[in-house]
């Protein structure tokens, strides 16, 4: 009996750890275990096993027809993550830290279950007596006992930890870029200000504006230096951040330009239009129309734009002769 | 080591552990990438919304083709439609195909959408029988719109509503021989009910 009774609360947390590893998973019908290992992508919580939804219920049916046809397990969860990705998969993650995840509680139980063996020794070979020292004798609590306040105390410290994990969130490192950040940007390069930029992109802490306002000034590197592809990519993303109307006019002239030089006149023709639309005043953006409606036998409908924009303050020199070189070719002809 | 302390290391690495599972979940990403960068255009039968027949997405090779997966219960969907159907216009005859993908819809619903916002006839409307389709591409939601290169490789993904001209660039890139990689731009609709 004393040898059952030290190993019987060991033994019975080792068979709930062997059926929650073994046992619990399995049903016996190979499709719906594999159902019960990937997810379903439009549920989140649901395996494709339990979820109702169409694309669940068809993933479902796939499964079984590969069952039937004889593929293995592998080669059917392969097929799903190829197209989803490992993320379509209910199975515990293999990286490091997925791997520390699931293995902590397990070493909490088994942890648990020493503590219990160790205290049912103690207390079957009787306490210390010892008449030097009296006040070592210890008492040893039940082994049941010994057991709620394991358990329960972990699952309480747990929920606090998970709590005060949510609340202690590191805070982003913001400070990449110092003062004003528009007056510092010309002392960046290219590389830093992407790398800047998307740092900023992760943390989301930047408002738009702001954020639109490093990217078109990157844009207009790119574009200065006839980069067209990168330049592109970002004021194609200022266009998608929210962008103040002027940044949008800006972002969409420049972009009409590129598509102009690449012989789009027609989507270019467009994007000056909306870029007037976001911001009538433009000038950049009306010049570059204006050149476009030139070229095109239009000048009719160029006139008011290089109109316009030869009244524009702080136009550079070599523009404003050029405007004027149009005006004069339009108004002769 | 005592039991006391034994129970105190316990809890300790259950503090430890609670702190990194905050951490893990609020690092998990909502909508992941997708593997299918670099890889064929799976070979789809895809039945005409608005007639018989069907066509396969194989069937377009030398073109570019621009997939878009869509419903008529999804809002950025019908906000981004129109631009598509411009797209569509602009480049007929150009060699970019469009093909839009009608998901877990209803014909009466995609067809009141299209008489609302449009048709253009570079724009191929089929159906998503049995949501295979979506399956195949592995979306999560919609929309979700795939750019094909002209020898038949998934070169882009774009997850959430896709403007005019940001298409345009995007169809730019693609011609231009660049692969687009997988971005998103908003949050996805999963279903009538989102």
């Amino acid at each position: 009996m004393t040898r059952f009774r030290r190993w019987a609360l060991p033994g019975l947390l080792a068979i709930i750890i062997a059926w929650g590893l073994v046992i619990g998973g399995g049903t016996g019908d190979r499709a719906i275990d594999l159902g019960n290992r990937i997810r379903c992508p439009k549920c989140q919580a649901e395996s494709v096993a339990e979820s109702q939804v169409p694309t669940a219920i068809t993933m479902a049916r796939i499964i079984r027809e590969k069952v039937d046809a004889g593929w293995s397990d592998q080669q059917i969860l392969d097929f799903f993550t190829a197209r989803y990705g490992p993320s379509i998969l209910m199975d515990p993650p293999t990286d490091v830290s997925g791997i520390i995840l699931w293995s902590v509680p397990v070493a909490g139980i088994i942890a648990g279950g020493l503590i219990l063996a160790r205290s049912q020794r103690r207390r079957e070979s009787g306490p210390e007596i010892s008449e030097e020292a009296p006040e070592r004798i210890e008492s040893s609590p039940p082994a049941l006992k010994t057991l709620g306040i394991v358990v329960g105390g972990a699952l309480a410290v747990t929920a606090s930890a998970f709590l005060l994990g949510q609340v202690l969130q590191p805070v982003a490192d913001t400070a990449v870029v110092s003062g004003d950040i528009t007056s510092n940007l010309d002392e960046i390069s290219n590389g830093r200000l992407e790398s800047t930029i998307a740092e900023f992109k992760a943390t989301g802490v930047m408002p738009a504006s702001q954020l639109n306002a490093m990217e078109l000034a990157l844009a207009e590197r790119y574009f200065e230096e006839q980069q067209f592809s990168p330049a592109t990519e970002h004021f194609q993303a200022v266009l998608l951040n929210e962008p103040l109307p002027s940044q949008a006019s800006e972002a969409l002239g420049r972009m009409g330009w590129i598509l102009y030089v690449n012989n789009e006149a027609e989507t270019a023709e467009v994007a000056y239009q909306r870029a007037l639309e976001a911001f009538p005043t433009n000038s950049e953006a009306a010049y570059f129309y204006a050149i476009l409606l030139v070229d095109s036998e239009r000048g009719a409908e160029a006139s008011p734009l290089l109109a316009q924009v030869a009244e524009s303050p702080n136009l550079p020199p070599d523009v404003l002769e050029h405007v004027q070189q149009l005006l004069n070719q339009l108004g002769s002809s | 080591m005592g039991a006391k302390k034994l129970a105190w290391v316990g809890i300790g690495l259950m503090v430890v552990f609670g702190g990194f599972l905050a951490g893990r979940i609020d690092l998990a990403e909502t909508v992941p990438d997708t593997p299918l960068i670099d890889t064929p255009v799976p070979d789809l039968a895809l039945p005409l919304l608005e007639s018989s027949g069907e066509i396969r997405l194989t069937d377009f090779a030398g073109d570019i083709v621009v997939v878009n997966f869509w419903a008529s219960w999804c809002p950025p969907c019908r906000a981004e439609h129109p631009g598509f159907v411009q797209a569509a216009q602009a480049f007929e005859g150009r060699g970019v195909r469009f093909v839009s993908i009608d998901h877990e819809d209803t014909f009466d619903a995609a067809v009141a959408f299209l008489d609302e916002l449009g048709r253009t006839e570079n724009q191929i409307v089929v159906v998503d029988p049995e949501s295979r389709a979506g399956v195949e591409f592995g979306i999560f939601g919609l929309p979700a719109t795939f750019f094909i290169d002209r020898d038949g490789m998934i070169v882009g993904k774009v997850i959430g509503p896709v403007d005019y001209l940001s298409l345009i660039s995007l169809i730019g890139q693609v011609d231009a021989g660049e692969s687009v990689g997988a971005r998103t731009t908003g949050d996805v609709y999963q279903g009538p009910s989102s």
